[in-house]
């Protein structure tokens, strides 16, 4: 017997609609050079990365503590990848510290093959790339005795952070030039924003990868979900009105 | 696109598809797929949690190079050793993820043996030093507040302000000297911070279906 | 020396917090701290469960988060147990089972009976647990974390489907935790659910509050003295049991030192910013 879930009957159609509009969005956009807002301050991180090979010092990267089937720590992954390059190119010693063990794993063979790519795998180190423990504070512990005796002139931590980012963040504010930070957790932007040079919010950390390679196709693709986040605006203030003159119409609707 | 990515691509969009799918409509006959969901579940779990186990070798390999090797920070890797060896061993024998609690295999004395052991290592010295740590924050928030919160400019004016009143909301002894504090705070978390929050949320999770649905049919086809 | 340097040093902030934590602590000063909704609602729930009903507390937290949500997880529990209510113990994270036990320690259980009114079934792993044992307990739990079969134990019988549950309490410190119940839990099934959160998670749960998907929120460890305060007042449970009333004092002169900084610090920049303005050019 098949038949569709009550209560997610109204979620699946929702889903097909902005999937769809996802999809044709992105479709008008590819191509096309689109003019996006852009993410302030993100153009800057090539300039840092430089400038820690000029000072010989290092660039430190965490993807935070999430594992490695969250979002976040996809988007972070990316992003190492992109990082793992720019450090290889401009010669600057690279740390990467980990708190899941899977992460590490991947988060491995992306530096090693950014090193294959440039032709200098024999350079690799496994010390590169860390794993610091699965525990919260005791993550926080190992990143914040890293950035007190390495003193990196780069710390980015992009990825899913609980409570440990702040610590890790007033850790290395000290010794820094940048601050890079990022996570679609609500509850640690706060803090990001109060330590960090530049605070990925949201889906901005999805998009990074994208946005810093600079890839038309890439970005059309980014293009997408606005046209969800419209129908989110038309729902909610469809919605409001209907509610505030007592129609619950489309509450019911949304409940099937 | 190899042949070994492809093959990989398509498990990721089967499986993706597959969950996904279940998550929406109920198949009963001729398969279960509910249950099939379930059991893939508690495979992916166990895969995971194997993990664990490469973990652990390879934590003990880095750690045990530095001891052989006597580096900086080699008496550091000898406690890291027999701290994680040692509370796996009290772990398996005496906590609620015991090995045999009903003393089946091993003797029941051996278990009291290691019930104050066990509740000693965990309740005094992990509980203590991990909330130790997280009170770091305290100190680590009253320095951020001071730096972050200035009037530099109309939005950091009414952050500031927010922040205030939200705080000073929160103090038992401000709902002691004027009830109005709370009103307040109540009002900011209700209203402002609620619809700030939504919408970080709503568009955070249309970026994780876009990349989502991006990795599983691989768009950019190829990268 | 430069005076705004001397007050803007991080360290001197630490050194002036850490008086006004440890001072109040050692002098035992007590605070009396008013009833906040959001805590009342979760009181007033399970003050008025009928007799026999099924609640579940789900231990979402590590221990580094003990000092905010133990207190809370104290309490409830000793309420629940006042109560004729019968009581399953879970946990979403692997620290969970341990502070359950040592909730149970804690606490006075009257009469109650392991097996009987409550057991502790111990951690669920992954979310196909969680959807897996809202239609079927003995399944995922087969046995609970003393080694015995939950086949055998008469509140397993009694209750064998978790979507029975009259009222969940998920002490929830991130994810997995409170957002897991309110999807497979509390939107399908509707069970009644109530959050205790650390203070930063707070606001993260208050939008959930204010469209009733929870009954109520517990916040950090004010929330803990206030539900000590209201089981004091009903059920004249001894002042302390959690340790959170006493903390209140601490809690407060920590706040209202974070408040004095922000405004000496902007009184600074704007004295500041003046001299640098009137300054000849």
């Amino acid at each position: 017997m098949i038949e569709l879930i009550e209560g997610r009957i109204a979620q699946l159609i929702l889903l097909i609609i902005v999937l769809a509009a996802i999809y044709e969005v992105t479709r008008i956009a590819r191509g096309r050079k689109m003019k996006t807002r852009g993410i302030p301050g993100l153009e800057r991180l090539d300039g840092w990365i430089k400038q820690a090979g000029t000072l010989d010092r290092s660039v430190f990267f965490t993807p935070g503590t999430g594992a490695v089937t969250y979002p976040d720590t996809l988007a972070a992954l990316a992003l190492l990848e992109y990082v793992a390059e720019r450090c290889v190119e401009q010669n600057v010693k690279l740390i990467v510290g980990n708190a899941d063990l899977n992460v590490q794993q991947v988060a491995e063979d992306i530096v090693k093959t950014a090193y294959t790519k440039a032709g200098k795998a024999k350079e690799y180190n496994p010390d590169i790339v860390r794993f610091i423990s699965g525990r919260q504070f005791a993550f926080a512990a190992g990143v914040m005795g890293i950035l007190r005796r390495e003193k990196p002139a780069v710390n980015i931590f992009v990825g899913d952070f609980s409570a440990e980012a702040l610590a890790i963040a007033e850790a290395g504010r000290s010794d820094a030039i940048a601050q890079f930070g990022g996570t679609t957790n609500v509850d640690q932007l706060p803090f990001f924003m109060a330590t960090c040079d530049l605070t990925l919010i949201g889906e901005e950390l999805f998009t990074a990868q994208g946005y810093l390679k600079n890839d038309p196709d890439t970005i059309s693709t980014y293009v997408g979900p606005d046209a969800g986040k419209i129908i989110a605006i038309l729902l909610i203030l469809v919605g409001a009105i209907l509610v505030t003159f007592g129609n619950q119409i489309l509450v019911s609707l949304l409940d099937l | 696109m190899t042949r070994e990515e492809l093959i990989l691509q398509v498990i990721i969009f089967s499986l993706g598809f597959f969950f996904a799918f279940v998550y929406y409509v109920r198949v009963s006959e001729p398969i279960d797929l509910q249950a099939v969901s379930q059991q893939l579940f508690a495979y992916l779990t166990a895969m995971l949690t194997a993990a664990f186990a490469i973990g652990m070798i390879n934590l003990t390999r880095v750690h045990w190079i530095n001891i052989k090797r006597k580096r900086a920070t080699w008496k550091f890797s000898v406690i890291l050793i027999a701290s994680l060896y040692g509370m796996a061993i009290v772990s398996l024998i005496s906590s609620p993820f015991a090995l045999d609690p009903q003393a089946a295999v091993i003797p029941q004395g051996v278990i009291n043996l290691f019930n104050p052991i066990f509740d000693f290592l965990y309740y005094k010295v992990l509980v203590t030093i991990n909330s130790s740590i997280f009170s770091l924050l305290a100190f680590f928030i009253a320095s951020a507040a001071y730096r972050a919160f200035k009037a530099r400019s109309l939005e950091s004016t009414i952050l500031l302000l927010a922040g205030l009143l939200v705080v000073i909301g929160q103090a038992p002894v401000a709902d002691v000297a004027w009830p109005g504090f709370a009103t307040i705070r109540d009002w900011i978390l209700a209203y402002p911070n609620t619809a700030g929050q939504r919408g970080i949320l709503i568009g955070a999770a249309l970026g994780i279906l876009a990349f989502s649905v991006r990795r599983m049919i691989r768009y950019p086809w190829g990268r | 020396m430069n005076k705004y340097k001397v007050a803007s040093d991080p360290r001197m902030i630490y050194v002036l917090l850490a008086l006004v934590v440890t001072v109040p602590i050692l002098t035992h000063s007590v605070l009396p701290v008013p009833i906040s909704d959001t805590t009342r609602a979760v009181f007033d729930y399970i003050d008025k469960l009928p007799a026999n009903s099924l609640v579940v507390l789900s231990f979402d937290y590590s221990t580094s988060v003990v000092p905010e949500l133990h207190p809370q997880a104290i309490v409830v529990t000793q309420h629940v147990f006042l109560r004729p209510l019968k009581v399953l113990f879970v946990a979403q994270y692997t620290d969970g089972p341990a502070l359950a036990d040592a909730v149970l320690d804690a606490i006075n259980k009257g009469n109650k009976t392991y097996g009987v009114d409550y057991a502790t079934l111990g951690y669920i792993p992954n979310s196909a647990t969680v959807i897996g044992m809202t239609t079927n307990l003995q399944q995922y739990f087969p046995v609970d974390t003393r080694g015995t079969s939950t086949n055998d134990l008469p509140i397993i019988r009694e209750f064998p489907a978790a979507k029975m549950t009259s009222l969940l309490v998920s002490f929830s410190a991130g994810d997995p935790g409170l957002l897991t119940y309110l999807q497979y839990w509390e939107t399908p099934y509707g069970i009644p659910t109530a959050a205790g959160s650390p203070a930063t998670l707070a606001p993260g749960y208050e939008p959930f509050y204010n469209s009733h998907q929870i009954v109520g929120i517990l916040i950090s460890m004010r929330a803990a003295a206030e539900y000590e305060l209201l089981l004091t007042a009903e059920y004249h449970t001894p002042i302390g049991l959690s340790g959170a009333t006493s903390a209140m004092v601490a809690q407060s002169s920590s706040q209202m030192l974070i408040v004095a900084m922000v405004i000496v610090g902007n009184v600074a920049y704007f004295v500041g910013t003046r001299r640098t303005k009137g300054a000849p050019k």
